[in-house]
C-alpha cells in the first residue's frame, strides 16, 4: 500500500475546529474526492490516517502533517489537486511526499515547532531578556489528576519579538513538549492568536522541516 | 461586521464551549456579495446549532433560496447561553453564520418553527439581533420577519412578533413571497402595503388583517379586517415531490451535530393516522419519491458532502413501497465508499428483519419502536394499528439476528388512559425481555429502553378538543412506571410535565398568549425545551400578568362545535373528518391508511386537488 505525507494549511476559517473535527472533515473529504484511501479492518471501519501532533483549538498553521495509505498509487500532484478540490474551506493541502521505504510514526519525530502569536500590544523588551536570561523558568502543569512542576526555559530555543507580536521555536513532541499558552502565560501575555509556522524534526542535532527530513532519510 | 480574525473576538470565541456552532464556513455554506443582493435573507432556526444543522427543512430552504443568483440566504441560530453572555458584555450583536453580520440589517427574516418550547428563542434573538421584537415596532426600514413549520398552523401565540407565516411546504411557496417582498423593495412601499401584498400569495396569512370578533363575549374567529382578503388560508403542498426541489449539496458542519448524516427523504406524509399525531395530518396526502430520483440523489450527496452515512428519512420510513429494493440498490451503490443506510424508524408492523439486516451490515444500532400504548384497547383508541403480536414477533426476529438493544416509545396520558393501560407498558417491556431469554436463555446484554412523553392536545388533530392530563396525574403516572419498570435490563425515560404543560397551552392557545409569551421573555425566559434553562416559576409569573389562566389551554375540554382560535387555518383536513375520528376514538373503531386501503375521506385530496389515486402504494398503486 502507498504511503504518502500530506503538508496542509490550517487556515482562518476553521482555527476554532477541533482536532476529531479535523480528522472528520478529511475522513469525508476522502468520499467527495474519491480518494482510494485504505480502511482499517473490523466493524467501523476508518481511513487510515496519522496525525503528525494534534493542533489546539483556536491555533492556525501551515505547517501540519498527516500520513495516509492508499490502495492504489496516485502521483504526488494528483493526490495533492484532488484533495485540494475536495476540501472544505480553511483547509489546504501544501505539500505532498510519497514514502520510499518504510518510515517512523509522524508522531514519533515531531520534536519542535515554530509559532507566532499576534498579540494587540508589544512585549517590554526587558521581559523578553529577562526570560531569555533565566536558566530555570518553573510552571505548574496540570493534568487531569496531577499537577506537577516543570523547567520551560530548556524548551524555549528562540523567541524573536516582530512588529505583530512574538515569534518562537519550542519543543514539542512526545518526548518533550510544551504548549504556546504556557509559554505566554509565563511571559504574562494575555490576548494573543496563535499560528503554526512549522513542525520540525531532528537529524543529529539540527531541526529540519519534515519534507527536508525525509529527503535526508531517502538518501 | 465581526470577523473571525479580530482579536477580541476571537478571545471571546476562546472562553465559549464549542466555538464552531458560531464560526460557519463550513461545506457547502454559500457566500456571495451583500451588495449585488436584490434580497438578503436570514433564516432563523429558535434553536442551537446541532439542532438547526440537523433539520432537513431548514437545509432544503437554505439552498432553493440560493439557488436564486439575486438573493443570498444567511443562517442563525440561538446561541447558548455562554456566548450569548458574552455577546451582551460586549455589546456585540447576535450575527449571521456566513459572515457576520447583524440580524437587523437584512431584508428578511425566517423563522422555523419546529416546537412551542422554542418561541422565547425567537424573541430573544430578535432582542440580541437589535431588531425590535413587535410587528408594530417594526417599519419598512426593519427585516421582515416571517415564519413557517408545524407550529405556523396555530400562529395566534405569535401574533405580535411575526409579520407573516406561511403555511405547509416551503419549497415553491418560500420564493413566491420573496419575489413580492423584492418586488416591494423595489417600489419602496410600506410595511402595510407589502403585507397587503403579500396575502395574495396563497399560503400566506398575516395576523394584522385579521381581528378576532366575538358574539355575546364568546370568540367567534378571526375575520378579515377588509374585503380582498382571505377567510380562510389554505396551506401548500409540493405536488410532484420528483420535480420539488432538492439540494443536491447541504451544508456539512464541523462539528458533530445531532443528525450528522446524509437526510435522504423518501417520502412526505404519513397517513397511518394516529390521532394524536400533527404532523400526520398537517403533512398529509402521502407522496413518494420514485427510486431512480432516490439513487440519483443519494450519489450526488454523497460526492458533495462526504458522508459516511445517509439516513432514508420520512414519517414512516419502512412503509416506503419499495423500501428492500432501496436499501438495497444503495448498498449496492455505496458500499465501496464504507456508506451506511440507516432508517430512522421501524414500524412494528411492516418491520422486515431482512430489511434491518441489510442496513445494520455497516453499523449495528439499537432498534427502535413506538407502540405508543399499553393496551390493544387503547391502541385502538389512538388509531396505532399495532399489535402485541407484532412486535413481539419483531423483536425475536431482532434477538435471533444478533440485536441486544431495543427502544420502546410510548405516550402517557393519552385520552381514556387508565392504569391497566400503563400496566400493558410494563407488561409489553418484560415480555421484551422474555423474548431474549426465549432466544437466547438467558437476559445476556439486552438493553430495553422505554421513554414516555405526555399526551399533549394539539392543533389540526382529532384530539384537539381534548384537554391534557393534570400535571399531577402525569407525574404519578410516571411514579407508577418508575416503580413497575424496575429491572436490570430496563431503563426508563420520561417528560418533565412541567414543560408539556406550558407546550399545550401553547399548542392550543389563542392571541392572548402572545402577551404571556411577551412577559416571559422580558423575564429572561429562553432555551424553554432544556429542562435545565426551563424556570417554571417566571413562567406562571407571565400567565399572572397578562392575566391568561393557562389551565383552560392545557386543560380545557372543548365542545367540538366551538370555534377555535386556528379555524381560519387550514391544513386540507376536513373539521367535519376530525371529529368524526374523535368520536370513533371513543368506539375504538380503527381507520385504515388510505395509502395502503381505500381513502378514508380526510377532504385534503379534495381540498387541495391531488388524485386520491396517487396516494396509493405499491400493488394498491
Ligand atoms: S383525501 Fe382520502 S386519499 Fe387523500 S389523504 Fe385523505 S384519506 Fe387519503
Amino acid at each position: 500500500m502507498p504511503k504518502y505525507w500530506l503538508k496542509y494549511v490550517k487556515g482562518e476559517e476553521a482555527r476554532f475546529i477541533s482536532h476529531l473535527d479535523i480528522l472528520r472533515a478529511i475522513e469525508r473529504t476522502f468520499r467527495r474526492g474519491q480518494i482510494p484511501v485504505e480502511y482499517t479492518k473490523g466493524f467501523n471501519k476508518r481511513p487510515k490516517v496519522s496525525f503528525a501532533t494534534p493542533l489546539s483549538l483556536g491555533v492556525t498553521s501551515k505547517g501540519e502533517y498527516v500520513e495516509i495509505a492508499l490502495t492504489e498509487e496516485w502521483s504526488e500532484i494528483h493526490l495533492e489537486d484532488e484533495l485540494n478540490k475536495a476540501l472544505p474551506i480553511g483547509l489546504g493541502i501544501s505539500g505532498v511526499r510519497k514514502l520510499h521505504g518504510k518510515m517512523p510514526t509522524l508522531g514519533s519525530l515531531v520534536k519542535a515547532a515554530q509559532y507566532n502569536a499576534f498579540t494587540d500590544f508589544s512585549l517590554p523588551k526587558e521581559k523578553l531578556v529577562d526570560f531569555l536570561q533565566k536558566r530555570d523558568v518553573i510552571i505548574t502543569r496540570e493534568s487531569k489528576r496531577k499537577t506537577r512542576e516543570i523547567n520551560i526555559r530548556p524548551l524555549v530555543y528562540e523567541i524573536k519579538q516582530e512588529n505583530t507580536g512574538l515569534s518562537f521555536l519550542i519543543a514539542q513532541g512526545s518526548e518533550q513538549n510544551l504548549r504556546p499558552a504556557e509559554l505566554l502565560l509565563a511571559l504574562n501575555v494575555k490576548n494573543f492568536q496563535l499560528h503554526k509556522k512549522e513542525t520540525y524534526f531532528r537529524i543529529e542535532e539540527k531541526l529540519v522541516a519534515p519534507f527536508k527530513w525525509l529527503e535526508k532519510a531517502e538518501m | 461586521m465581526k470577523q473571525l480574525n479580530d482579536i477580541n473576538y476571537n478571545q471571546l470565541l476562546h472562553e465559549v464551549e464549542k466555538p464552531s456552532r458560531y464560526t460557519g464556513s463550513e461545506l457547502n455554506s454559500v457566500k456571495k456579495n451583500w451588495d449585488e443582493m436584490n434580497l438578503n435573507v436570514l433564516l432563523a432556526f429558535p434553536d442551537i446549532y446541532e439542532v438547526a444543522m440537523s433539520h432537513l427543512g431548514f437545509k432544503i430552504l437554505y439552498h432553493v433560496i440560493n439557488s436564486q443568483t439575486k438573493y443570498w440566504s444567511q443562517r442563525v441560530n440561538m446561541p447558548w447561553i455562554d456566548y450569548e453572555e458574552k455577546l451582551m458584555e460586549n455589546n456585540i450583536p447576535l450575527s449571521s453564520l456566513e459572515e457576520f453580520r447583524p440580524l437587523n440589517e437584512f431584508d428578511v427574516i425566517g423563522f422555523t418553527l419546529q416546537y412551542e418550547m422554542s418561541y422565547t428563542n425567537i424573541l430573544r434573538m430578535l432582542e440580541l439581533g437589535k431588531v425590535p421584537v413587535k410587528t408594530k415596532d417594526r417599519s419598512n426600514q426593519h427585516p421582515l420577519v416571517i415564519a413557517g413549520g408545524p407550529c405556523a398552523f396555530n400562529p395566534e401565540p405569535l401574533n405580535q412578533f411575526i409579520d407573516a407565516f406561511i403555511l405547509g411546504e416551503g419549497e415553491e411557496v418560500t420564493l413566491e413571497v420573496l419575489n413580492v417582498i423584492e418586488q416591494g423593495k423595489k417600489e419602496g412601499i410600506s410595511k402595510e402595503t407589502l403585507l397587503e401584498n403579500l396575502v395574495n400569495v396563497e399560503g400566506v396569512y398575516v395576523p394584522s388583517l385579521y381581528k378576532a370578533t366575538d358574539i355575546n363575549g364568546q370568540f367567534a374567529g378571526l375575520n378579515p379586517v377588509a374585503e380582498g382578503i382571505p377567510t380562510k388560508i389554505n396551506k401548500r403542498i409540493v405536488k410532484d415531490i420528483d420535480k420539488s426541489p432538492f439540494p443536491q449539496e447541504l451544508v456539512v458542519p464541523f462539528m458533530e451535530i445531532v443528525h450528522d448524516r446524509i437526510m435522504l427523504e423518501i417520502c412526505r406524509g404519513c397517513t397511518r393516522g394516529c390521532r394524536f399525531c400533527q404532523a400526520g395530518m398537517l403533512y398529509r396526502p402521502v407522496r413518494e419519491k420514485s427510486m431512480d430520483v432516490l439513487v440519483s440523489q443519494a450519489e450526488k450527496l454523497i460526492r458533495s458532502t462526504g458522508y459516511g452515512e445517509i439516513s432514508l428519512s420520512s414519517l414512516s420510513s419502512a412503509d416506503y413501497s419499495q423500501i428492500n429494493q432501496l436499501v438495497e440498490k444503495l448498498m449496492e451503490k455505496h458500499q465501496q465508499q464504507n456508506v451506511g443506510i440507516s432508517l430512522p424508524s421501524l414500524r412494528v408492523d411492516s418491520f422486515s428483519i431482512q430489511l434491518a439486516e441489510m442496513v445494520q451490515q455497516v453499523r449495528k444500532t439499537g432498534l427502535t419502536f413506538a407502540p405508543e400504548a399499553g393496551t390493544q384497547r387503547l391502541r385502538d383508541v389512538i388509531n396505532k394499528n399495532v399489535t402485541e403480536q407484532n412486535l413481539i414477533n419483531a423483536v425475536t426476529e431482532a434477538f435471533n439476528s444478533g440485536w441486544h438493544k431495543v427502544k420502546l416509545y410510548f405516550m402517557i396520558g393519552l385520552p381514556t388512559e387508565t392504569y391497566k393501560d400503563l400496566d400493558g407498558i410494563v407488561d409489553l417491556a418484560f415480555k421484551v425481555i422474555k423474548a431474549y431469554k426465549d432466544v437466547h436463555g438467558k437476559k445476556g446484554k439486552l438493553q430495553v429502553t422505554v421513554s414516555t412523553s405526555s399526551f399533549v392536545p394539539k392543533a389540526h388533530t382529532p384530539f384537539q378538543w381534548l384537554p391534557q392530563m393534570s400535571q399531577k396525574e402525569l407525574a404519578s403516572r410516571q411514579d407508577y412506571l418508575k416503580d413497575k419498570l424496575r429491572s436490570k435490563q430496563i431503563t426508563y425515560n420520561w417528560h418533565d410535565t412541567r414543560i408539556s404543560f406550558i407546550e399545550a397551552v401553547f399548542a392550543r392557545g389563542g392571541r392572548e398568549l402572545s402577551d404571556v409569551l411577551y412577559a416571559a421573555w422580558e423575564k429572561g425566559c429562553k432555551l424553554d425545551g432544556w429542562d435545565n434553562h426551563f424556570n417554571y416559576e417566571k413562567w406562571m409569573e407571565s400567565f399572572a400578568e397578562a392575566n391568561v389562566n393557562p389551565q383552560k389551554y392545557a386543560y380545557g375540554m372543548w365542545d367540538v362545535d366551538a370555534v377555535l382560535p386556528w379555524d381560519h387555518i387550514s391544513s386540507g383536513v376536513d373539521k367535519h373528518y376530525m371529529q368524526k375520528e374523535y368520536k370513533k376514538a371513543y368506539k375504538q373503531l380503527i381507520t385504515e391508511d388510505c395509502s395502503f386501503d381505500k381513502c378514508s375521506g380526510c377532504g385534503i385530496c379534495k381540498n387541495l386537488g391531488y388524485d386520491t389515486k396517487k396516494v396509493r402504494r405499491g400493488d394498491n398503486a
